[in-house]
C-alpha cells in the first residue's frame, strides 16, 4: 500500500510541475461543470417542476451523478493512456514486476485536474442539500453516501472495461 | 487565393481520411440530441407557455445544431497547430511564403467543413424521419432558408478568427490542455450549446446577446429554427458581420505583435 501512495505522491508532484497549466486545467473544469449547472439552473427558473420532480430533485439528482463520475474520472481518468501502455511496450514491462497489475497502471495516471470538478459538484451538492426538501435521516444519508460511491465505481469500472476493449484493436 | 484554397482542399481530403471515427462520432451526437429532445419535451408538458420559443422550434434548433456541430465548434481537432507550436515546428510554418494567420484561417475552417460534409447527412436524414413531434421542421420560406445558408457560413468565419485569437495565445502558455478546457466551455455556454440562447434570463441575455459570442453557432440556428426572423435575421448577420471584422482586426493585430519575437527551443526568430 505504502509503494501505492509513493506512486500517487509523485504523481502529484510531477502534475504540479506546470503549474499553471495544472491551474488552468483546473479551473476549466470547474468552469465546465458551472455552464451545465446554470443551464439547468436557468431552465428551472422558468419552470418549477418536471413531472412532480421540484428543481431541488433534479439538482440533487444532477449533483450526485456529477460527484460519481468526477471521483471515477479521477481515478480511472488516468486509464486513458492505457492505449499508449500497450502501444510503446510500457505495459510489459509493468507486467513482469511482482505488484497488481492494475494498480500499476492506475497509480501513476491520476488525474488530479479533475479535482476542479469534484470542487464544483461538492459546492453544488451542499446548496442542493437544504433545498431539495428532504427530511433527512439515518438512512436517507446512508443512501447519499452510497449512491455517490457507487456511482463513481460504476464510472471506473466502465473506464476500465473501456481500457479491455483496447486489447482487442 | 489559390494557395488558400489549395490548403484547404488538402486539409478535406486529410480529414476525410477516418471514416469510422466519424461514424462512432454521429451515433454518439445521435443519441446525445435524441436525449436532449426528449429532456426538452418533458419540460415542455411542465410549462407550456412560460418558454421563449415554441416546442417545434426547439426541436429544430437541436437537430440543426447537431447536425453542424463541428462547424460551430471553437475547440475542435487541431492538434497539428497546437504540436507546431509547443514542439517548435512552428519554425517552419514562418520561413514558408504564406501568411499565417490566413493560413491556419483556411486548415482550421477546413477541418470543420470536411467533417460536416460527413456528419451532417446521417443526423439530417434520421431528424426528418422520427415521428412528428420530435421531428425537425423545414424552415418558414425559401428566404429564410438562404438568411440561415448565409448566416452558417459566418459564424463559422467567426469561429475560426477566435480560435484563431486561441492559437496566438497558446504562443505565451505553450500548454494547450487548461486553455482549451477554458475556451470550450466558455464558448459552447455563451454560444447556446448548453441551452438555446431565449431561454437565458432576460437581464443575463442582454449582456449575453451582445458578445462575440452570440454570432457563433446562436445566430443561424435561431434563424433556422424560426425564432429570428425578416429584419431581425438581416439586423443579426449585421451583427455577425461585425464581430468577424473585429474579430479579424484583432487577431491580424496580435499576430503580428506575437511574431516579432518567436523563441524556439532557445534561438530567436
Amino acid at each position: 500500500m505504502k509503494l501505492y501512495l509513493n506512486f500517487i505522491a509523485l504523481n502529484l508532484k510531477s502534475q504540479m510541475q506546470f503549474r499553471v497549466s495544472f491551474l488552468l486545467t483546473i479551473l476549466g473544469q470547474f468552469i465546465t461543470a458551472f455552464t451545465t449547472f446554470f443551464g439547468l439552473y436557468f431552465i428551472f427558473s422558468r419552470v418549477n417542476a418536471v413531472d412532480d420532480f421540484t428543481y431541488g430533485q433534479v439538482l440533487l439528482c444532477f449533483t450526485v451523478v456529477m460527484t460519481a463520475f468526477s471521483l471515477g474520472e479521477m481515478f480511472g481518468g488516468g486509464l486513458a493512456v492505457f492505449p499508449r501502455m500497450l502501444g510503446n511496450g510500457e505495459f510489459d514491462r509493468a507486467l513482469v514486476r511482482p505488484r497488481n497489475i492494475i494498480m500499476q497502471v492506475l497509480m501513476p495516471n491520476m488525474d488530479f485536474t479533475r479535482l476542479g470538478l469534484l470542487v464544483q459538484a461538492v459546492i453544488v451538492l451542499f446548496y442542493a442539500i437544504p433545498i431539495s426538501g428532504i427530511v433527512w435521516t439515518w438512512e436517507k444519508i446512508l443512501t447519499l453516501c452510497l449512491m455517490i460511491l457507487c456511482g463513481s465505481a460504476i464510472f471506473l469500472d466502465y473506464f476500465s472495461f473501456m481500457q479491455r476493449v483496447h486489447f482487442l484493436q | 487565393m489559390k494557395m488558400y484554397i489549395s490548403v484547404f482542399r488538402i486539409r478535406f481530403i486529410n480529414s476525410l481520411q477516418y471514416r469510422a471515427v466519424m461514424l462512432g462520432a454521429i451515433m454518439k451526437g445521435f443519441a446525445w440530441e435524441f436525449m436532449e429532445v426528449l429532456a426538452f419535451s418533458a419540460l415542455y408538458r411542465a410549462g407550456q407557455t412560460t418558454f421563449p420559443m415554441e416546442f417545434s422550434q426547439t426541436v429544430s434548433y437541436i437537430w440543426m445544431q447537431q447536425t453542424l456541430m463541428v462547424l460551430f465548434l471553437v475547440v475542435f481537432s487541431d492538434g497539428e497547430i497546437y504540436t507546431s507550436i509547443a514542439s517548435g515546428s512552428i519554425a517552419y510554418e514562418l520561413v514558408r511564403p504564406m501568411d499565417l494567420y490566413g493560413r491556419w484561417f483556411c486548415q482550421s475552417a477546413a477541418n470543420r467543413v470536411a467533417f460536416t460534409m460527413l456528419n451532417c447527412f446521417p443526423v439530417l436524414l434520421l431528424a426528418f424521419i422520427i415521428p412528428e413531434p420530435y421531428r425537425m421542421s423545414l424552415p418558414l420560406n425559401m428566404g429564410q432558408l438562404l438568411l440561415f445558408l448565409l448566416s452558417a457560413v459566418l459564424a463559422l468565419c467567426v469561429v475560426a478568427a477566435f480560435a484563431m485569437l486561441m492559437f496566438i495565445l497558446l504562443f505565451y502558455t505553450l500548454s494547450h490542455r487548461g486553455v482549451r478546457i477554458i475556451v470550450t466551455a466558455l464558448t459552447t455556454f455563451l454560444s447556446g450549446g448548453v441551452i438555446p440562447l431565449p431561454f437565458f434570463p432576460a437581464p443575463v441575455l442582454a449582456v449575453v446577446k451582445l458578445l462575440p459570442f452570440a454570432a457563433m453557432q446562436n445566430m443561424p440556428l435561431l434563424i433556422y429554427s424560426g425564432n429570428i426572423v425578416g429584419v431581425d435575421a438581416l439586423k443579426g448577420i449585421a451583427f455577425q458581420l461585425f464581430w468577424l471584422a473585429a474579430l479579424f482586426f484583432i487577431g491580424q493585430l496580435t499576430i503580428r505583435f506575437t511574431l516579432k519575437k518567436v523563441i524556439v527551443q532557445g534561438g530567436i526568430i
